[in-house]
């Protein structure tokens, strides 16, 4: 579930992250523990923490005392904006990379795009 | 991490981390070593001598007041346990002293611990010979005139000697026992080797010390000076004990 | 946080060899420690140290702020099973069980059932004429059971199958969510072992050569990979941890976090960047290849001696 890419902490929060964004843990609901995280990953307790404690940091999560984690209202839009911001490195500096690499041109690629969106 | 507080784990009070009971108790464990063989071992020695003195009195085809006073000089119940104490003074310290350090025990209460189960062993033992000490002298000698237990090494029938003889002597062969276990955790082989050695070579100065004097020795002699002597090399043995073990590797 | 145990430069010599040269950390309390290294590195002499079996030659060791040598408090909350542990002649694993709870107050005998169960150990074979696996699960379920506020595990894992492992690794991630303690485990299987430590020692001839949590000592390497030409003329002003050369393609873990400079630096160069492993840090850590700063250089040398399969 984790590979080498990073820190299991940071791996950990980016998939619950993911998660918030596509709908999977609603915004004001209870997400899984702490303890939860960590037995279904088979990770120690206190990476666990760690990436919990990073995403209440970003205001992804927070946490409700005596009941636990709770997805904090307005993350998925936080979180789209994040990524929004990121994408153009993330996603599309590569894809040029890559495409100039092959000698696909930009009318090329831009075809090659409207293909894939329909 | 989770919210539970964190172990203060050096205010444990003292008491409560004295683990001599739990030493006495895991020797204990393996009851079938320190109580039943014992007691297997008495009764078969009971039957065996029994029977030996049935084929005498037939050859000797005596009467039981004329065989009495040889039969009383057997010793062979107390020769018996001796062996087998011994080999468990060796076995209890030995082979229980790596886990007791496992499981989280100091060096003086595993002595204080094997001390006190070796006391127990040997006040079970007395007890049972107390008990069939009283059978023997109930039923007139096992029905036969056969001696087992009211012999002159063990007091002839005096049950303060029997006891004190019985207990002291046990206890003396766990302690030996226990002492040659210790010195082997400490010094691997070269222990019992060096304590052999060293024994031996007391008690030839000895001798050769008291040979001049022998003959006002055998005067003065008294039994007690054996109890005495019994109860001074128990102590240097549990001394020796200690002194082994507070070294020793608990591999 | 406190610290549940400190070493300051411990020494230990077994005649003519020293077994541990000046050993210095400290592990606080409520936390998984790693301790890793090659067989002989001192693992197990530092652990029977910490669990007071051992008296130092020099230094200090100090459990719960006291001397564990023949300390009833420090000894009584300390479990440590060794690989080689010693169990009386016919003592049985019924035994075991019914007498731990007597050494260790905490003990759980439903966890110490449980876990039994779940390793499918016989409790009425004798533990001495238990196979190698089995007697590290038993080994296992005594330290688990206990709850010892300090347990140490001496490479727990040996003999054991898969399956076996991953039931080991369960149990001990979830009963220390729910009852933290401080645990101290030696092991040869790093990645396997990564996801349940917090925090990694690395032993390197009774020498601590690394120090610090998984996450850090992960981010204090990474690897390059490329021709053996862009590669040497990356690493030439890095410290190199290890190489690895065949034919025309080297791969490298280089010292220090891959920052933008390095990013920048690998760009030019056209060689590609990975992270790594914990497992090769560790391994780059207890190499012989003693490597100082300008490693780079020698090694260009020996390569072009010998451009085909150099390996070091």
């Amino acid at each position: 579930m984790f590979d080498e890419s990073g820190p299991i902490f940071v791996q950990l929060a980016d998939q619950i992250e993911r998660r918030v964004l596509d709908g999977t843990y609603p915004e004001d609901e209870q997400v899984a523990s702490t303890n939860e995280f960590a037995a279904f990953h088979r990770i120690n307790p206190a990476t666990a923490g760690k990436a919990v404690n990073l995403l209440v940091d970003r205001g992804i999560l927070y946490k409700r005392r005596g009941v636990g984690m709770f997805v904090a209202p307005g993350a998925r839009e936080r979180l789209s904006e994040q990524r929004r911001a990121a994408f153009a490195a993330e996603y599309v500096r590569p894809l040029i990379r890559e495409a100039a690499a092959l000698g696909i041109d930009l009318p090329t690629l831009v075809t090659l795009i409207e293909q894939e969106r329909s | 991490m989770t919210t539970l507080p964190a172990t203060d784990a050096s205010r444990v009070p003292a008491r409560e981390s004295s683990r001599v009971l739990a030493v006495t108790r895991l020797h204990f464990v393996r009851r079938l070593g320190l109580l039943v063989v014992p007691l297997i071992i008495t009764v078969v020695v009971v039957l065996v001598t029994i029977v030996i003195q049935i084929a005498i009195q037939r050859a000797m085809a005596a009467t039981p007041e004329d065989f009495a006073p040889g039969a009383r000089m057997n010793p062979a119940v107390a020769w018996a346990q001796s062996g087998y104490f011994i080999a468990l003074g060796v076995s209890t310290v030995a082979t229980a002293f790596p886990l007791a350090a496992s499981l989280g025990t100091t060096r003086r209460d595993f002595a204080l611990g094997t001390t006190l189960a070796h006391l127990l062993a040997s006040l079970y033992i007395t007890a049972v010979f107390v008990a069939l000490l009283g059978i023997e002298l109930v039923t007139d000698h096992w029905f036969g005139g056969f001696y087992v237990f009211d012999v002159d090494l063990l007091g002839a029938g005096d049950p303060v000697r029997f006891v004190a003889t019985v207990f002291v002597g046990s206890l003396l062969c766990f302690s030996i026992g226990s002492v040659f276990g210790a010195s082997w955790l400490r010094f691997g082989p070269r222990g019992p080797l060096a304590i052999s050695l060293g024994t031996a070579l007391v008690l030839a100065g000895g001798v050769l010390l008291a040979v001049p004097s022998f003959g006002a020795l055998a005067e003065a002699f008294r039994p007690w000076w054996v109890a005495v002597a019994a109860v001074a090399l128990i102590a240097l043995s549990i001394g020796g004990t200690f002194a082994f073990l507070r070294r020793a590797s608990a591999r | 946080m406190s610290i549940a145990i400190e070493i300051t430069d411990l020494h230990r010599r077994y005649g003519s060899t020293t077994a541990l040269d000046g050993v210095s950390f400290a592990v606080e309390e409520n936390t998984v420690c790693g301790l890793l290294g090659r067989n002989g590195a001192g693992k197990t002499t530092l652990m029977a140290h910490i669990a007071g079996q051992e008296r130092p030659s020099g230094g200090a060791v100090r459990v719960f702020g006291h001397d564990p040598v023949d300390d009833a408090t420090v000894l009584s909350q300390t479990s440590f099973i060794r690989d080689d542990q010693r169990y009386p002649d016919d003592f049985r694993l019924s035994h075991l069980l019914s007498i731990a709870p007597a050494f260790h107050r905490r003990w759980d005998a439903g966890l110490a059932a449980s876990l039994v169960s779940d390793f499918r150990l016989p409790t009425k074979l004798a533990i001495k004429k238990m196979s190698r696996g089995q007697a590290s699960a038993v080994a296992i379920v005594v330290g688990l059971a206990s709850r010892a506020p300090l347990t140490i595990f001496d490479e727990p894992y040996l003999g054991l199958d898969a399956t076996a492992r991953q039931v080991f690794y369960d149990r001990l991630l979830e009963d220390y969510a729910e009852h933290p303690r401080t645990i101290l485990l030696s092991t040869h299987l790093i990645d396997e072992m990564e996801p349940l430590l917090e925090r990694v020692v690395v032993l390197d001839r009774g020498r601590v050569r690394l120090d610090c949590d998984v996450d850090e000592a992960r981010a204090s390497a990474f690897a390059v990979a490329g021709t053996t030409r862009a590669v040497q003329a990356f690493v030439a002003d890095r410290r190199t941890l290890s190489t690895h050369v065949i034919g025309g393609l080297m791969t490298a873990t280089v010292d220090g976090p891959a920052d933008d400079r390095v990013r920048e630096d690998a760009d030019h160069a056209g060689v590609e960047l990975s992270s790594v492993s914990l497992q090769q840090v560790v391994a780059a850590v207890g190499s012989d290849s003693d490597s100082h700063a300008g490693a780079g250089a020698a090694l260009t040398a020996a390569v072009a001696a010998d451009p085909e399969g150099a390996r070091s």
